[in-house]
């Protein structure tokens, strides 16, 4: 996920009044930003208008035509498909019809994401940027809900993945100005620092796909697992900046509230092992930005109990929330509760720790996540546990009551600029357990 | 949410149950109501839920969209009127309704005889409402629960509610209020008067000498399909219209489900009129042909217009129904050729909305058959005419939109080209 730019301030530093503060003040903290942000959405949302009416449109893939038929054919998906796009006020409104709307979408599945320059975020997660005004009007919001609309958007997206999976995505990874092999482009993504390079003479540096790059390996000793044999550190299993920290984390709450508080029976899916998360710790944190690796791995030494894939809403943002000028970091505790995602239990072997469930979560664009685990397996802190393909992600991390004695990070970070020191490594302590025998 | 009463009140009269007499004129009526079924849902809080009420609660559970939108519509309500405290007391009131027949009523003020649609009028009401009867998911759910009333209304113990006593429908004052003179009674001797269920109550057949076909010999007479109300008279409508607006344009595609036979209605007329409680509630053939399409859509049941809010008709949501509710399509080709085919519509409303053909694709029609029955529930029937079909309607039509018009089953309503 891209970097989001919040405005510097020092809130209340009780962590929940922090919480609520920043989710009040948000539309006021994002203000000056959002017309800038905004901008640029319509700056992407034009050019793709533009290709269209010179003729430039794609050819319809089947799963366009499918979206296409549902809208036609369910009254309630075309009414707030129609009246969606009606809700965009007229200087941002770039599409005459869901007709060319969907011409746009379309448009987009044949490209691959482009690098113009650090701040070119409509153009790295260019799904995201044809849907913002959309999915953030009232009428957006209850058509990302319909189910009949989120299936068939989600086979759109799986469509897509599959061409980001292709050789026909890989015209985007040359040294060219919008190319990810540019310097500027390397630099901002830590290419050459961070990561395992297939082959630096071959076309396209010996990539497959975009989403090999996308999801390419870091180095080893760029993420380097600390203290490998005890689970009194957890690791972090993801790059990421903290979003959010809830104790006492309850069975069922009101996870669509301005707090956005985490409701467990939700977040797992009604699991078997739901209750014995009940009272415990929930710690969120989001990919941020193209430098981050776009893998996890595991934070504890244990073994693998469960593993479950939910397919969710992942274009659907928190009524409680402002415009999101990047489509849904602002939603991430409702995304915990209803957006695509993983479920992976590791039972650490010890009874006060317990177990520990890692949850990657896919916020829009493709959310499209592969997990290497299975139920029974044995894993090693730092061992690669899944990737995402191309698209936001998201984490969080579910601890059981009285496991955790100590979250290392500042709660909660997201009221502030996201500083370099803030963001937290794959594989870099982010707890200390509580074990068997610490006495208490 | 609507603060407003006055604006709460225009949207309560509104709904199509207060228009028909399924519930109380005035709203005063719906909390004492349902304070009446929360006591009663609460005294038998431990009894096992219908596995359809279990099922709507396993949805709620797993989707956290359906489970945000039935937990706001429930606080929404304003605390004066909010007889639902969480979740899980809608299921147990739901669960209690089903597990019941409607009891006779004498007193306007305190019917209701549409139990459920009191029960939700307040959420229905609500921002989080009105997209909760909106959710393909709640609604399929809710479903599962109105046809599981359905099969006890089918049952032989619902018809504990047919007797003669002061709340049974076979009581004088219900007698008269049903107008139980002008049906045919299985034996006034047996018990429940031989009716076999509650739905055979309410679909009784009425006698053939109170329904006299219109000029039988005459083809280009177009009779009324069923006894109601008119409600409008559209003609020319567009294939296309946005259905949701507060002018509720028909939408012939979204009327016709995507049938073959679309694009045959587009520019054509439509009449709809509703059915009352005391209504005859089956239906007839309004010419004579061979039907050549027959199906029932599964829409939605409890979802209103929210733009309609002061509309002054009070007609509330009806041409909308059409468009998105449960609803029969039974295409006739005519046989006499000006008017090509007809589509009698029947629409759900509220309640159980279940709609039975009684003919089949390919079967031949007389003017005046009986072809499919309304169990209990809401109903409205839309007619749909080919363009250029209708030469003129006859039937009495309100200029202003404050006069009714009763039409009557086998009745003259139009005359063909």
């Amino acid at each position: 996920m891209a970097l989001l730019q919040h405005d510097t301030r020092s809130g209340p530093m009780n962590e929940q009044d922090a919480h609520a503060a920043f989710h009040r003040n948000r539309a006021a903290v994002q203000f000056a930003k959002l017309d800038r942000d905004f901008d640029q959405i319509s700056e992407f949302q034009r050019f793709v208008r533009w290709e269209l009416d010179r003729g430039n449109a794609k050819p319809m893939r089947p799963e366009v035509k499918i979206l296409a038929e549902i809208i036609e054919r369910e009254p309630f998906v075309r009414m707030y498909a129609r009246e969606g796009l009606s809700e965009i006020p007229w200087p941002r409104r770039h599409f005459d019809s869901v007709d060319q709307m969907l011409q746009a979408i379309n448009y987009v599945t044949w490209t691959a994401p482009i690098f113009r320059d650090v701040n070119s975020i409509s153009w790295q997660f260019p799904l995201s940027a044809l849907m913002n005004f959309w999915m953030m009007t009232p009428s957006g919001k209850q058509l990302m809900r319909m189910p009949q609309f989120n299936d068939a958007i989600n086979d759109v997206m799986a469509a897509w993945c599959s061409f980001l999976d292709s050789p026909d995505s890989l015209y985007v990874l040359n040294d060219g100005p919008t190319g990810w092999l540019n310097e500027k482009a390397l630099e901002y993504n830590k290419v050459v620092e961070d990561y395992e390079i297939p082959d630096r003479d071959a076309p396209h540096w010996g990539w497959k796909s975009y989403n090999e790059f996308f999801h390419r390996m870091v180095r080893a000793d760029r993420r380097p697992v600390d203290d490998p044999d005890s689970n009194r550190v957890i690791n972090s299993p993801n790059d990421g900046v903290a979003w959010a920290i809830e104790h006492y984390a309850q069975r069922d709450d009101a996870f669509w509230l301005k707090t956005q508080v985490y409701s467990l029976g939700n977040m797992l899916n009604q699991s078997p092992f739901t209750e014995r998360f009940v009272g415990g710790t929930v710690y969120q944190t989001y990919v941020n930005g193209g430098a981050d690796w776009h893998g996890f791995s595991a934070p504890i030494n244990g073994v693998v109990k469960g593993v479950e894939k939910v397919r969710g809403y992942c274009w659907s943002e928190s009524d409680a929330v402002g415009p999101d000028p990047m489509s849904g970091p602002y939603s991430q505790g409702w995304a915990a509760g209803v957006a695509s995602r993983a479920m992976i239990y590791i039972d650490s072997g010890d009874t006060t720790l317990g177990m520990v469930c890692v949850i990657p979560i896919g916020l829009t664009e493709v959310s499209s996540l592969d997990c290497f685990v299975k139920e029974g397996d044995a894993v090693k802190k730092g061992d690669v546990l899944g990737q995402f393909s191309f698209g936001g992600s998201s984490f969080a991390l579910v601890f059981q009551p009285g496991a955790v004695r100590e979250i290392l990070v500042k709660p909660p970070l997201t009221g502030r600029n996201a500083q370099p020191e803030d963001t937290l490594r794959a594989n870099e302590r982010c707890a200390i357990a509580n074990l068997d025998g610490d006495g208490g | 949410m609507i603060d407003r009463q006055d604006e709460l009140d225009a949207r309560y009269r509104g709904l199509y149950p207060v228009r028909a007499g399924f519930l109380p004129a005035g709203r005063h009526g719906v909390t004492p109501f349902n304070r009446g079924l929360q006591a009663a849902a609460m005294r038998r809080d431990d009894a096992e839920l219908e596995p359809s009420v279990q099922a709507l609660a396993r949805l709620m559970e797993r989707d956290g969209v359906v489970r945000m939108l039935v937990a706001e519509m429930i606080d929404e309500v304003d605390a004066a009127h909010r007889t639902v405290e969480t979740p899980g007391e809608l299921l147990r009131q739901l669960d209690h309704i089903i597990r019941l027949a409607p009891h006779w009523e004498d007193d306007p003020a305190k019917r209701h005889f549409f139990p459920m649609s009191t029960l939700f009028t307040y959420m229905m009401m609500t921002r989080a409402g009105e997209a909760a009867f909106r959710n393909r998911r709640f609604n399929d759910a809710l479903r599962a629960i109105l046809r599981a009333w359905c099969a006890y209304l089918d049952s032989p113990d619902s018809r504990d509610v047919l007797n003669e006593g002061p709340h049974g429908w076979l009581s004088p004052q219900a007698q008269r209020y049903n107008r139980l003179d002008t049906c045919r009674i299985p034996d006034k001797d047996a018990s429940h008067w031989g009716f076999a269920s509650f739905n055979a109550f309410f679909h009784r057949e009425i006698k053939p000498s109170e329904r006299p076909i219109s000029a039988p010999a005459d083809p280009r007479v177009v009779v009324s399909a069923n006894d109601g109300t008119v409600y409008r008279v559209a003609r020319e409508v567009a294939s296309d219209a946005p259905f949701w607006i507060k002018a509720q344009p028909y939408s012939v595609r979204d009327m016709l489900a995507g049938s073959p036979l679309t694009e045959r209605f587009a520019g054509g007329d439509v009449l709809q009129s509703y059915l009352s409680g005391a209504d005859y509630h089956r239906w007839h053939a309004p010419v004579a042909g061979t039907v050549v399409e027959l199906r029932v859509v599964e829409g939605l049941m409890f979802s209103n217009l929210e733009s309609m809010g002061n509309d002054i008709s009070g007609m509330g949501s009806q041409g909308y129904y059409t468009n998105i509710n449960t609803r029969g399509i039974c295409i006739i080709k005519a046989d006499h050729p000006g008017l090509g085919h007809v589509c009698v519509m029947p629409v759900g409303i509220t309640e159980v909305s279940s709609i039975r053909h009684s003919v089949e694709a390919g079967d031949r029609v007389e003017k005046g058959q009986e072809i499919g029955r309304f169990s209990y529930g809401g109903s409205s029937m839309a007619l749909l005419f080919e363009r250029g079909a209708i030469e003129r309607f006859t039937a009495f039509v309100p200029d202003d939109p404050g006069r009714t018009g009763r039409i009557r089953v086998n009745a003259e309503i139009a005359i063909a080209t």
